[in-house]
């Protein structure tokens, strides 16, 4: 049932329509795993803008009185005793919260392996989600009633698993939606956004979440357009295709982007272009999301919150033990280099310099933007892997999976990602990226391909 | 480099204990991370480094006491911290 159908319905019916979906979410769970917490329905129905829409939350968005664990161990029995900005404007507007949706530990992963509670694909069980927000994009991919997720994505944990489940997936820019309440990875990163299949859905999620709050003091103070009324674009996009990440992408996926871009030649003017920092971005990415996660986690020691034990020796013995407990193998990994990147000696080496990458890319893209309305890449290399194929991958083979979503993550720039068709019958996507606070093109861009 | 040193003196200053076979792995897969790191050094950055992508302003707000509306004994609270028999006071865990 698509949004719009559901939001012209009377009270009583969409109380029905909401019991019905709450039902079909705890059914997903037993087959495909997209939850750590589900919720369960209070039964009332309010008015807003989602008059009663479910909607599920990346398990590291605070929710009051409902477990909220970032995938982690480490906080298997914390209950915040607060919402998320997010999470209030969402109840605000008559959201119903479905439940928290699985994720790498703290959002440390491609694949949505790196945790406790590991979601299936929602086209090949034998496949992984996608990471971080693989739960998200499962649930948004399984459920037919209406029903937004909100997610969170630091290097590309929207685009690859909405990309992997064949869902809308949009990133909006760093600092478009407050972070209040989001259990941090990496501050400098971390934007939150929003899963759907539906374009609607996107706009709608987005006009509701984003603002600017005084309680996140890197949130913007830019106004939140009507993004729920955008149509297609009423004029031509001149569109830049990133020719260079061909060479990353499986051949198939790369012609079939094309093709979906050829088809609408009409309404889109397309150029080829080279990004030079490509390569470069990747890991100036994982030097400063490391560098600065390894800061984050220092916060998790066993007093303040999550795993607590019986202290035993002097602080510095417990602290590490608990931490040794509670973190899984790719947090203390990512402790271990972040904090290797960041120490006397190597700083100037790793962390500085990958800081001023990040300034060469943010000003390519720059450039890039006084020509181009959007830029357009694949969303992923290739399909969903099997799970086996990535249970035993080294870790800097997983990293550079994600190539094709960092560049815009590391600037801070809203991307968009959109299902454009099937390889081997898994989905595969393109996606678009803007430049920052232009939401609006990147929802009028996709709709240009729904239903196409 | 020696890793098998680097691995062992961060488990140190991050707090984390590290099995002889976690230090093993991990001092082998870090080597690597490393190297694939360095390829930074090829790319010539004579810019000024940027801290957050998209520039913010700091604002000042009046120093106003705000209400807080967390109740301190609403039932939530209670699956992080215990709460006496008389429901009058907060036990935290044992810290000292």
């Amino acid at each position: 049932m698509k949004i719009k159908e559901f939001l012209e319905k009377d009270a009583k019916t969409r109380k029905e329509i909401v019991e019905k979906a709450f039902e079909e979410a705890e059914k997903i769970q037993e087959e495909y795993s997209p939850f750590i917490t589900l919720n369960k329905f209070d039964g009332k129905i309010e008015e807003g803008k989602l008059k009663g829409i479910p909607v599920s939350f990346k398990d590291s968005i605070c929710t009051k009185g409902i477990r909220t664990t970032a995938g982690s161990k480490i906080l298997m029995n914390y209950v915040p005793p607060f919402d998320a900005h997010v999470v209030e404007k969402i109840k605000e507007n008559g959201g119903k919260i479905l439940g928290k949706t699985a994720m790498d530990e703290f959002g440390f992963g491609s694949f949505c392996i790196n945790t406790f509670i590991i979601p299936k694909n929602a086209y090949d069980k034998e496949r992984v989600s996608g990471g971080s927000s693989g739960g998200a994009a499962t649930l948004t991919a399984k459920m037919s009633y209406p029903h937004i997720a909100i997610a969170e994505s630091t290097g590309g944990s929207i685009t690859t698993p909405a990309s992997f489940n064949g869902v809308y997936g949009l990133t909006p820019t760093y600092g478009r939606v407050s972070r209040y309440g989001l259990i941090d990875y990496s501050n400098s990163l971390d934007k939150i956004g929003i899963m759907s299949k539906e374009i609607f859905g996107i706009a709608l999620g987005l006009e509701i979440i984003a603002g600017k709050d005084p309680r996140d003091m890197t949130s913007a103070n830019v106004p939140v357009a009507s993004y729920s009324k955008i149509g297609k674009p009423n004029k031509k996009l001149k569109i830049g295709v990133i020719k260079n990440t061909e060479k990353y992408t499986r051949k198939e996926i790369f012609s079939e982007m094309m093709n979906k871009l050829q088809k609408n030649n009409d309404i889109l003017e397309i150029h080829d272009v080279e990004m030079n920092t490509l390569d470069y971005a990747l890991y100036s990415y994982y030097i400063i999301a490391m560098a600065e996660a390894s800061t984050n986690l220092s916060k998790y020691c066993g007093l303040r919150y999550g795993l607590q034990k019986e202290i035993e020796g002097n602080y510095n013995e417990y602290f590490s033990k608990i931490r040794a407990e509670g973190f899984g193998d790719e947090a203390k990994r990512r402790i271990i280099i972040g904090t290797f990147v960041r120490m006397a000696g190597y700083k100037d080496k790793y962390y500085e310099k990958a800081l001023k990458v990040r300034t060469l890319v943010i000003n390519e893209f720059s450039e890039k933007f006084k020509d181009f309305d959007l830029l357009v890449l694949p969303s992923t290399p290739n399909i969903a892997p099997k799970f086996k194929e990535v249970e035993r991958i080294e870790p800097i083979e997983a990293y550079k999976f994600d190539i094709l979503t960092i560049p815009p993550n590391l600037a801070g720039l809203p991307h968009l990602t959109i299902p454009i068709g099937k390889l081997e019958n898994m989905p595969i996507g393109m996606q678009a990226i803007a430049n920052k606070f232009e939401e609006e093109k990147l929802i009028s861009f996709g709709y240009i391909f729904e239903n196409d | 480099m020696n890793f098998d040193e680097i691995v062992e003196k961060i488990s140190k200053i991050a707090r984390i204990n590290l099995s002889e076979e976690e230090k093993k792995r991990f001092s082998k897969e870090i080597e690597n991370v490393l190297e694939a790191f360095s390829e930074i050094d090829k790319i010539n950055a004579n810019v000024e480094p940027t801290f957050h992508p998209v520039e913010s302003e700091y604002e000042l707000r009046e120093d106003v006491p705000e209400k807080f509306e967390i109740d301190p004994f609403e039932n939530i609270i209670k699956e992080n911290i215990e709460i006496t028999k008389d429901g009058k006071y907060m036990k935290g865990p044992k810290i000292l």
